[in-house]
This record gives structure tokens, sequence and C-alpha cells, in this order.
């Protein structure tokens, strides 16, 4: 466990100041919820001036602004789904690679530790900070959404919305862990990460707007697990879930196997 | 014959289609240091880097303390090894003393006393964030996190790199204390003095292959003669001296190495009208002079 404690030292301050800033902009938006709700007729009205296209890319083109929830899909789908999924990939991106760029990588493997146990305690690293965020971030949430809410909202599909981002976020994370275990530079991890981040969300934007590549949601967690969707019908992809989850445990080991054979060049 | 603490054999790595070492033979064994020379890039640190397993070799075999090297025993194997790496790279935001406890940390036995007298005898700030170091302090620390574990087996790539020469010599000195209790030492340096001071053996490595010197031996002279003597005594002189293992001439200039005793030196000498003569040791920098000046 020496590795997963040294970690979990190390990147306790990026992840305290990454879950504040979330949570304080979170709290901010929910702030202005009350005036939002009460402006309902007033606020819907004026961006019915906008235009379509436009309001399907925010997912606003269905909003009940009475609704917290559907408040929260609208604003948490740049904040909570896309925005605060950086933390979590970053932290993934460079936990692998990071120590053969800074070539501390020679000082851990000349010890008696396997690369087996040390890519598990890295993945477990990873996982303990991704979930503990997630935690923090939902309950966060749920507190606000206790605190400012005007009218009594369905706690189901409160946990749909949440479990979907804790989806996209996982998913995300995965992709990134196995760039950092097979990138030899952190620049090529974050920049991979970065444009697989930034493909998936595209996708799900084209889907959103272009009713002829809707099919495109379907490859893309972004699509598969969006909040506004989920709002309209109610239905969370239980199936998908079950599959990211999945996917993030196959991460374990294909990272323990690609690991065990990694030429460390320094 | 003491046991071979570190044996690779006919050891090849390419890095993708660039061949980095080819055919690498060498051993430690226990009580003994054994020199690693050669010039930048010829292949030592990627040696070494194959030994301690952070490479997988693309051909030959390393064993450990007799046990074949592989992914599923290295951290194992590791334990009785300690390494100094040529270019230290610690964390460099946490301070000495918390490196030193991670560090410790993967040490069932790990013995404080003696990490705390290394620190002592090398000087160690302790409280100083590991990027604060100077070179030399940081190299300090290497040396500290290769030995305080009591290692059975010491790789040190250029340990005395950014050291001055007060720590060189202390260093030298447990170097050679460990050497008696029965460590055994790889070392590899650009500082050909310390190497002939403390080695056994040396091993030569140039364009990744090991290089055999047969001037190599200590026993071995190097005389220089001015002479006027007939140039057809210089043409039959290997075939009357087989002591000599090269022979150079250059107008009235010979450069002899000769590996034989006292008394052929002197028969050598007699058959010479000599200007001037100078007899010296050979030096392991002349052994490197002529292995690599070309």
């Amino acid at each position: 466990m020496k590795i997963l404690r040294w970690e979990i030292k190390r990147n306790f301050r990026a992840f305290f100041l990454w879950t504040m800033f979330i949570v304080g902009i979170q709290f901010m938006y929910f702030a202005l919820f009350p005036s939002f709700a009460g402006e309902d007729g007033l606020f819907s009205s004026k961006l019915q001036l906008l235009p379509k296209t436009f309001l399907r890319i925010f997912g606003v083109d269905r909003i009940d602004f009475s609704d917290i929830l559907h408040f929260f899909s609208m604003q948490g789908q740049i904040w909570i789904f896309l925005f605060a999924t950086f933390y979590p990939t970053r932290l993934a991106s460079s936990i692998f690679v990071k120590e053969e760029n800074e070539k501390t990588i020679e000082f851990i493997l000349s010890r008696p530790i396997s690369r087996r146990r040390y890519s598990i305690e890295k993945f477990v690293s990873v996982t303990f900070y991704l979930l503990t965020y997630d935690l923090v971030i939902t309950f966060s949430i749920l507190g606000m959404f206790n605190k400012y809410k005007v009218k009594p909202f369905d706690m189901g599909l409160f946990w749909k919305i949440a479990f979907s981002f804790w989806a996209v976020h996982i998913f995300m994370t995965a992709v990134s862990i196995i760039f950092s275990v097979i990138s030899r530079r952190k620049t090529t991890a974050d920049t991979s990460t970065f444009f697989a981040l930034g493909f998936f969300y595209v996708l799900s934007l084209i889907a959103r707007v272009y009713e002829k590549y809707k099919y495109l949601r379907n490859i893309t967690p972004f699509g598969i697990f969006d909040p506004a969707e989920l709002i309209k019908d109610a239905t969370f992809n239980k199936v998908a879930f079950l599959l990211v989850a999945l996917i993030y445990l196959g991460t374990l080991f294909f990272s323990i196997f690609y690991y065990e054979r990694k030429d460390i060049y320094i | 014959m003491s046991e071979k603490f570190l044996e690779i054999l006919n050891l090849t790595k390419f890095y993708g289609k660039r061949l980095a070492i080819k055919d690498i033979t060498l051993h430690v064994s226990g009580g003994e240091i054994v020199g690693f020379i050669g010039p930048n890039g010829a292949g030592k640190t990627t040696t070494m880097r194959v030994a301690l397993g952070f490479l997988k070799p693309t051909s030959g075999e390393i064993y450990l303390f007799g046990e074949r090297l592989t992914r599923r025993n290295v951290a194992k194997l590791i334990t009785k090894v300690g390494y100094v790496p040529g270019e230290v790279n610690y964390y460099g935001d946490v301070t000495v003393q918390k490196i030193l406890e991670f560090y410790a940390s993967f040490y069932n036995e790990f013995d404080s006393e003696y990490c705390e007298w290394l620190c002592k005898q090398f000087d160690i700030q302790l409280n100083k964030k590991f990027e604060e170091l100077s070179l030399g302090n940081k190299k300090k620390v290497s040396i500290i996190q290769a030995l305080a574990h009591k290692p059975r087996l010491l790789i040190l790539d250029e340990p005395t790199n950014s050291l001055d020469p007060f720590v060189q010599k202390r260093l030298y000195n447990i170097l050679e204390d460990l050497k008696t209790s029965g460590v055994g030492i790889l070392l590899s340096s650009h500082v050909l003095n310390e190497v002939e001071k403390l080695c056994n053996r040396v091993v030569f490595i140039k364009d990744g292959k090991i290089v055999n010197s047969p001037l190599f031996n200590k026993a071995t002279k190097k005389i220089t003669l001015v002479t006027d003597s007939d140039s057809k005594i210089v043409e039959n002189l290997e075939n009357l001296f087989p002591e000599i293992v090269e022979l150079n001439s250059q107008n009235s200039n010979l450069l002899i190495y000769f590996n034989g005793s006292t008394q052929r030196l002197v028969e050598l000498l007699n058959l010479f009208k000599f200007k001037d003569i100078l007899i010296e040791d050979l030096s392991l920098e002349d052994v490197f002079d002529k292995l690599y000046e070309e």
C-alpha cells in the first residue's frame, strides 16, 4: 500500500482544489435558481427567441425552469458532465506516465515492488479520488437541491442523473488511464486525453443538433448519458452503465498487462 | 570462488530498430568492484537498466544472485540491489526526509541507524525539498538510497559525478569497506583514476559491445624510448620478445607496451642505444585512449 498512500498524499491538494472549485461553481448556479424559477415564463419566452440549434446544443429546448432537475440538467451538462471530467481525466492521464516523464520511475522500480502491484496501487489511487470526487460533488449538489428547490423534485431522477455523470467520469477516466499507460511522454497522454474528451463531446453535440446523426449518441458517453434526454424520457441506460463499469475494470487488467511488459525509457 | 551476484549473458538490446547494446557478457561477484568503462552513449546505462529490469532484453539473459531475472521475480531479487542512477530525479516538491522515509517503507528490515549514519557521513540536508538541492547533494541522496538497505549488489552509474573531492573520498572508503564485507559492485565512471584505484577488474564497452584490451594488465609497462639504434632491431623485436604486447615506432621514437619480467625488460633495453627513456606503469587512461582513439 506504499504507492497508494504516497499517491493519495501527493494528489490531495489537486483533488481538494478541483472539488472546491466545482462545488463552488455549482453553489453559484444553484443560488441563481430561485430567480430563474420565479421568472419562468419570462425566461422561457426569451429563450424561444434563440435559434433552435443553439437551444439543442445546450439542451435547453425542452427545459422547465421551475424544476430544479431541469435547471441542473441544463447547466450540469457543461459543468458536471464536461468540465468536472477534467480533474479525474488529468489525474488518470498522468498517473503512470508522470513518473516516466519526471524520471522518478527509476526510484520506484529499483525498489522491491512488482510492476503488477505498482499498477494496481496506482489504479486504486485514481479510483479512490474519482469516487471521492464524485461522491462529494453528488452529495453537495443534493444538498443544494434541497436548499434551493422551489417545489419537490423526483429523487429517483436525481440519482439517474448522478449515475449518468459518474458514468461519464468513469469512462473518460478509463480512457485516460490507457493513454497514461501506453504513452512515453506526459504531453502525449494529456493531449490524447483532451482530444478524446473533445471528440466524444462533439459527437454528442452533433447527435443533438442533427437529426440524421442522432445515432452517434449511442457511441459517446455524453450521448448515452445525456441529462437532457434523461429529463425527457427518464430512462437510464443500466446496461451502458454496467458496460462502463466493466470497461473501467478492464482498464485495470490492461494496465497490469501492458505495464508489466513496458520498457521504461528514461 | 565467490558467488556471481550479477551475470549478464549475451545481452542484446534494440530501441526500436536502433541497436543499443550487442552481445554483452559480464559478471560481478561478491567482494569485487568491477569497473564499467566507456564513452557517453556506449551502452553502459542501457546495460545497467536491463540488469535492473527497467528494460526487457531483446535477447540474452540476466542472472541476479544465481536466479534468472524475469518480470515475475524482479521485485524479489531487487531487494538485495542498490542502484545509483546517472541522472538523479526524485520527487522535487518533497523533502529529503520524506523521500528517505518513503524509500525505507519498501524494506522490511530497514536499519534506520545505518541510514542516519550515512546521512551524517554525507552531510545530508534532510529538511530541504529535493528540488532545492544542488546536483552534488542530489547525488548524495541517491547514494544513501542505494546503500541504506544494505544491498549485496551495488549498481552505480557515475556515482561520483558532481560530488566534491571530500565526499568522493568518503564514498570510496565506504565502497572499499563494502567490498571487503562481500558486496559486489558494478561501477560505471568517467573518472579513470577512481576506477583504477577501486576496481578489481575493468570491462570496456564501445559502440554497445564489450571490447577486450590485451593491454589492460596491471603488470604491463609503458616504455617510451628515443633511440639511435638500427631500425632492423625494431623489426625483429616482437619475434625476440613475445612479452611485447604492442609496439609503435616513429622515426627515432619507440613506444613499447611490455608485459614480462624485469630481467627480460633489461635484456630488451640492452639492445638499444637510447638518448632518453621513460618507463611507466600502464594507466587505465592509456588503455582508454588506445581503445577509444579511433
